[in-house]
């Protein structure tokens, strides 16, 4: 599904963000990400979605190679794969249902498909409830589910999370986690950038760990402290 | 395109130009203001024309007859002009018509003309040539007739006059360009701060898989929207404005305002919607291009 090859990226001579990283992620795999503050986990993210090109090596989603991949279309791969940040990145101006269905608005859903995905999506992370509320009236639980509801409506075959928890407390962060699970479960490829110890320990899935932009580990059934 | 999508873009656009509130202002009456510049040129230029195009078409030439003329010169002359295939029409004008039409044009001064004890206008004859005619073989043909004791044209000066309208012209279209181009580089860095306010709404279209045009639209649109209006703005501004000065200019020298046409405005109104919405487009464009990639 999500194939480098001596993929390099610097910003400029002396800074390497990342270094000859080499991976294979199967379809339907659920993987951490992990390592210290700066040490390439959102880069490599950005990569994967074509937010920013390596300075060298190659990168294949599905088998296409994204680099030689033409401006128009950029979008069109965006649309197969969900982006969940740590700091939301709602639009405060509108409903949660207004920023889950801008999704389905991009690719130019008709208005009874807006609808129905919309609210089986929120339905899912248990907040059809909250459809009229705007993101400030939100807790910091909901406004992430909303990001995650975003990301998924529109059945995207790989969901990036870049530090789901980090905002949260243990409950919610591991409600989160949970609701990642189920997606997981549903055959999407799974990738999540965490700090959160605790949850990588107590999920023993596939970890990949980044140290000064290059894996210095990748666990198959890993724990967060492996070789850091 | 599907209609939701359409309606989606206008109903982006209208959200945007309310929550852009003053910054949106800022534009308005950038454009407003630029147009409003812009606009004077054209009613300038416009009424430079409409002066040149009465001044070529004065072809007319005036023969003041001797006083001593007799019946049968007279009507010679009247044949010679009939018969003459350069001439558009002609009046006669007898010497105390014209003295009584002197009377009514100085108004309050006409008693200055009580004192005198003759009249000392001469007949003459008006001739408006035709469009094609040549002016000066003309008056060489009517030079040897004994009758005419003078004649004028009033061309030279003309000519003059129509050297220094095309001169102020050619510096006038640069000093326009060079407004516009000023003006859309003002306008555009106006914009430039209403789309930099939403560059993470921006973001957030690209993360989601939207399309270059399909961030662009409801810009787009607002950009449009706003030179929209500021044209509608600068267009009251001139018409109010030129309406006032035209009566102004009249109230002091009546005679101008036949010079001096009120300038049809639908023609100006469409040019200046055009360009606030083109302002508006391209501005809008080209502050966008810096957050797409």
């Amino acid at each position: 599904m999500i194939q480098m090859y001596q993929v390099n990226k610097s910003y400029a001579p002396d800074v390497k963000a990342l270094e000859n990283i080499n991976l294979h992620i199967q379809k339907g795999e659920f993987v951490f990400l992990v390592g210290p503050s700066g040490a390439g986990k959102t880069t490599l993210m950005r990569l994967i979605f074509r937010d920013e090109k390596p300075t060298s090596g190659n990168i294949l989603i599905d088998g296409r190679n994204i680099e030689r991949l033409s401006l128009g279309a950029i979008p069109y791969l965006r649309r197969s794969i969900g982006v969940v940040f740590q700091d939301f990145k709602l639009m405060a101006n509108k409903t949660a249902f207004e920023n889950v269905a801008f999704a389905l608005r991009v690719v130019e859903a008709s208005t009874d498909e807006i609808e129905h995905k919309t609210m089986q999506v929120l339905e899912m992370m248990g907040l059809s409830h909250r459809k009229s509320a705007l993101p400030h009236e939100m807790s910091g639980g909901e406004q992430q589910r909303i990001c995650i509801a975003r990301a998924l409506v529109n059945d995207p075959a790989i969901l990036l999370t870049d530090e789901p928890t980090g905002n949260l407390d243990p409950e919610l962060s591991y409600e989160i986690m949970k609701i990642l699970l189920d997606i997981h479960e549903r055959g999407t490829t799974v990738m999540v950038a965490t700090h959160d110890a605790s949850l990588v320990n107590r999920l023993q899935r596939r970890v990949l760990h980044l140290k000064d932009g290059k894996v210095i580990n990748d666990s198959m059934r890993g724990t967060y402290h492996d070789e850091t | 395109m599907k209609l939701n999508t359409i309606s989606f873009y206008f109903s982006e656009a209208l959200l945007g130009f309310r929550n852009a509130g003053i910054m949106a202002w800022a534009t308005i009456s950038t454009v407003a203001i630029s147009l409003t510049i812009l606009g004077s040129f054209l009613l300038f230029y416009s009424n430079l024309n409409t002066l040149l195009a009465s001044l070529q078409n004065q072809l007319q030439i005036n023969f003041y007859l001797s006083d001593t003329a007799t019946d049968q010169q007279l009507e010679d002359l009247v044949l010679k002009i009939k018969q003459d295939i350069n001439i558009e029409s002609h009046q006669f004008i007898d010497k105390n018509e014209a003295l009584s039409q002197m009377k009514k044009d100085l108004h309050n001064d006409a008693p200055l003309l009580n004192n005198l004890n003759v009249n000392p206008l001469p007949n003459t004859i008006t001739i408006q040539l035709k469009p094609n005619a040549n002016m000066q073989n003309f008056r060489k043909s009517f030079d040897s007739l004994e009758i005419i004791e003078d004649s004028s044209t009033g061309k030279d000066w003309v000519d003059h006059l129509l050297k220094m309208i095309n001169m102020t012209k050619s510096i006038g279209s640069w000093i326009v360009i060079l407004l516009g181009l000023a003006n859309l580089s003002i306008i555009v860095n106006t914009i430039r701060l209403t789309v930099f306010a939403r560059k993470d709404q921006i973001e957030i279209m690209r993360l989601v898989g939207a399309t270059n045009w399909f961030i662009r639209m409801p810009f787009l649109i607002e950009g449009m929207l706003q030179g929209f209006i500021g044209a509608v703005l600068a267009i009251i501004c001139l018409y109010f404005g030129y309406s006032y000065l035209i009566n102004e200019i009249t109230s002091i020298v009546p005679n101008l305002f036949s010079i001096v046409q009120t300038v049809a405005f639908i023609p100006l109104i469409i040019k200046l919607l055009f360009l606030g919405i083109a302002l508006g487009l391209f501005g809008s464009l080209l502050s966008l291009r810096r957050f797409l990639v």
